[in-house]
């Protein structure tokens, strides 16, 4: 279906699409995000590493405001995501500017979250319909062609439970597509899958890659991440730890922390 | 024996017994309007509970604790005559004059203008709405408990993709909601089913009336046909419906249970 | 309420006329045989139905009957559901503290026991026993202030499910009115009789009415006045309540 090119071509764009200034989140005393900033470039794809519980996921998920973080602003295309309050009470202030910006942000979760009510097509023509009011025909010829792409459209018709993981994460991803989104937010989209299933999977992500895409990526997978990324951040008990190129960070690595971490997951 | 049958034809078809086979519709009526507004409560009431606002989740949460501990008997003696009393307290405070307030001369209402003549089509829409609104209370915890049912990661990914919390609420959760509430809400079903054998305490000339008038005793030859206390055969024939009404319920359940639980209970692959 | 108002509107165009076609709502209980009763066409029949076609002609007025449990015939005169009640109720002072009656249409007739042939009863005094009335009634009135000490009253809704309580065996006796269990004693063929002795109390049989319908209680009583005396009450009582009478004409 698609080949996998060994080296991937450098291809950074200039516009920030993604900019996080300064997130800091706690969950009750537990200080998750400890003061994150970074900006994620038009094409650039970024992967955020780290072992669990060091914030990575929780990071990703302040991006469309499924967290709220206490202090700190994320900008989508440099627009600023309008927040009120502060610390735990802090709160989206403008609705319609949130569903107008998450509408442009396609997430694909770890556990898919297709909705189990709904055939794979439904899932796939329902935001484009429904949040984005756009013509039925004309979302379901690109909701075909999506699932084409991702290698299931002979599954339209089936109900997420009929699939298996690996297919269910590929109509996940054309869900996420199907937005035309500015970035897509992959939250470890394999860690739910058995080893053969990953395969179909990274496989795919790896195509949207390297069509130009903007991704921001969370994986426990440092050879994906590797040869899927433009620049790698790994967090470490809620801070950028270290930072870089691929061949920085995986092959110049500075960090004692990061060291032990590639080599514990080398060995896992 | 040809006479007998002929006998019996004409007996149980007189108009006595037409009119106790007509009021079956009072009871279906009933039960099918009550069952439609105990969901149509039980979502508002659920809803509530699930409010973001304090004041709201407490009307949501009174509504069910209360309502559920109060005898479906009382509440639907209550509540009709509470509504009754109410409109006409509303109607006399603009209709009536010093003068028609002084020539009423029974306590209630304030003036005769005033009166509302509750006739069986108004007890009925009372009747169906006192069971809605004890029902809609049960009703509300079973989808309340259903609402929570339905995964959270997917009412996150409608979020992220910019869903409203009303499309989050209506397209996904409500949607999926039913596959969890149907056990809970068929046994609310029965219950309002069962709980229409009260109507004949608001006078509707319901089954149980009939029944009850079919099956007395009757000495006289005037009257009818003389016979002794039948109204058990009645009672059995009411059973027999009762019973009836129960497993085309569960039948219809089971359709109901298979269509919304498309791709929610079905786990075989293709 | 719209309907209401309609009336009210048409009655104000039609003036005093208009008094003359208006419906009179007669409530009755329809289980109370012969006065009243549901005949096979489940329609109100027997003498107080009868009456009514009388006294309604005479008077010039088109009557129509409404069946309504025994218990709340009352409050639901009071609350205007209709107009009248004749329902073989008994003038009795309690009554007369809510609402009104007309002359009596049936004469004050002894109450009585009855009970399964065989029993033996002893009456001097009555005690221990289960005495079955219908709620409501002057008989239940009666039980409950004189009776109710030493014995046990049992009260049902009406006066049918007593008889079929006392044939079942749940019961020593009912007590009621005599013209009620006559025919039932005639048509037991001995397996119910009567017993005790026969008490009179109640004034008579009449219509209730609200207090305020003084109008319509002329127009009434007028019409009875005139059926008694030309006989025509009489021969109804004697029709319904096998051959009884005269009790008002010559």
């Amino acid at each position: 279906m698609v080949s996998m090119p060994e080296a991937k071509p450098a291809r950074a764009g200039l516009s920030p699409v993604v900019e996080l200034r300064g997130l800091h989140k706690s969950f009750g005393a537990l200080e998750v995000l400890k003061g994150i900033s970074f900006t994620a470039h038009e094409g650039e794809v970024i992967s955020l590493i780290g072992s669990s519980g060091s914030g990575k996921s929780t990071l990703l998920r302040c991006i469309n405001m499924l967290e709220v973080p206490d202090a700190g602003d994320v900008l989508i295309d440099g627009e600023a995501i309008r927040l009120r309050g502060t610390g735990e009470g802090r709160h989206v202030a403008d609705e319609a500017q949130i569903r107008r910006i998450r509408s442009e942000l396609g997430m694909v979760f770890q556990s898919f979250n297709l909705w189990a009510h709904m055939t794979i097509l439904e899932n796939v023509m329902e935001a484009p319909l429904v949040v984005q009011g756009r013509q039925r025909a004309e979302v379901e010829a690109e909701a075909r062609a999506m699932l084409d792409k991702v290698g299931i459209g002979s599954k339209t018709d089936a109900y997420p439970s009929q699939l298996s993981g690996g297919q269910q994460q590929r109509a996940a991803i054309a869900r996420a597509l199907c937005i035309n989104p500015r970035v897509m937010l992959f939250d470890e989209p394999t860690s739910a899958l058995d080893p053969e299933l990953e395969v179909e999977v990274l496989r795919v992500i790896k195509v949207l890659a390297d069509e130009g895409r903007s991704m921001v990526l969370v994986t426990h997978d440092m050879e994906f991440a590797r040869s899927v990324s433009d620049k790698v951040i790994f967090l470490h008990q809620g801070q950028i730890e270290e930072e870089g190129t691929p061949d920085e960070v995986f092959g110049a690595t500075k960090s004692a922390r990061l060291k032990q971490f590639l080599n514990a997951a080398s060995h896992s | 024996m040809n006479d007998d049958i002929a006998f019996w034809l004409s007996y149980l078809t007189n108009g006595k017994h037409l009119a106790w086979y007509a009021s079956f519709q009072f009871t279906i009526f009933a039960a099918l309007m009550g069952g439609g507004l105990a969901v149509v409560f039980g979502l508002t009431g659920a809803t509530l509970k699930n409010s973001r606002f304090l004041p709201l989740r407490l009307i949501g949460t009174i509504y069910s604790s209360i309502v559920r501990g109060v005898p479906d008997v009382l509440f639907f003696l209550f509540f009709p005559l509470a509504f009754e009393q109410a409109v006409e307290w509303v109607v006399a405070s603009q209709i009536c004059t010093p003068e028609s307030i002084a020539a009423q001369t029974s306590a209630w209402p304030p003036c005769k203008e005033a009166n509302w003549f509750l006739g069986t089509t108004e007890y009925l829409l009372l009747a169906s709405v006192s069971l809605g609104l004890v029902y809609g209370a049960f009703a509300t915890n079973v989808i309340h408990g259903a609402l929570r049912s339905v995964p959270t990661g997917q009412l996150e990914a409608a979020r992220a993709f910019g869903m409203s919390p009303g499309q989050v609420l209506w397209r996904i959760q409500i949607r999926q909601m039913w596959v969890y509430a149907l056990p809970g809400l068929s046994n609310v079903w029965m219950l309002v089913v069962k709980a229409t054998s009260l109507l004949s305490l608001l006078q509707i000339a319901d089954i149980v009336l009939w029944a009850d008038r079919l099956g007395a005793p009757n000495f006289l030859p005037a009257v009818g046909l003389v016979h002794e206390d039948w109204r058990w055969r009645y009672y059995l024939v009411l059973f027999v419906f009762y019973i009836l009404v129960t497993w085309l319920s569960e039948r219809a359940f089971e359709a109901i249970t298979r269509r919304v639980g498309k791709g929610i209970l079905s786990e075989a692959r293709v | 309420m719209k309907k209401i108002m309609l009336a009210a509107i048409a009655a104000l165009a039609l003036g005093g006329s208009a008094m003359a076609q208006e419906t009179v709502r007669i409530a009755t209980e329809g289980a109370y045989a012969p006065w009243n009763f549901l005949d096979e066409s489940g329609k109100p029949a027997g003498y107080e139905i009868d009456l009514a076609g009388a006294i309604c002609e005479k008077a010039g007025l088109t009557c129509e009957f409404i069946v309504n449990d025994w218990d709340s015939i009352i409050p639901n005169l009071l609350a205007g559901n209709y107009d009248a009640i004749m329902a073989g109720m008994s003038i009795t002072e309690e009554r007369l503290q809510t609402i009104n009656f007309s002359d009596e249409y049936f004469p004050p007739d002894p109450s009585r026991y009855v009970a399964l042939a065989g029993e033996n009863i002893n009456f001097e005094p009555l005690a221990g026993a289960r005495i079955g009335v219908q709620g409501g009634t002057i008989q239940a009135a009666y039980a409950q202030a004189n009776l109710a000490t030493d014995n046990t009253v049992v009260s049902f809704s009406t006066a049918d499910q007593a008889v079929a309580d006392l044939s079942a065996g749940n019961l020593d006796t009912i007590f009621a009115d005599g013209a009620y269990v006559d025919p039932i004693v005639s048509a037991s063929n001995g397996a119910i009789e009567y017993t005790g002795p026969e008490i009179m109390i109640g004034e008579g049989m009449a219509i209730g009415l609200r207090k305020d319908e003084t109008e319509l209680t002329t127009k009434l009583n007028d019409a009875i006045v005139a059926l008694k005396a030309d006989g025509t009450v009489d021969s109804l009582i004697a029709k319904w309540f096998d051959g009884r009478g005269p009790y008002y004409s010559e």
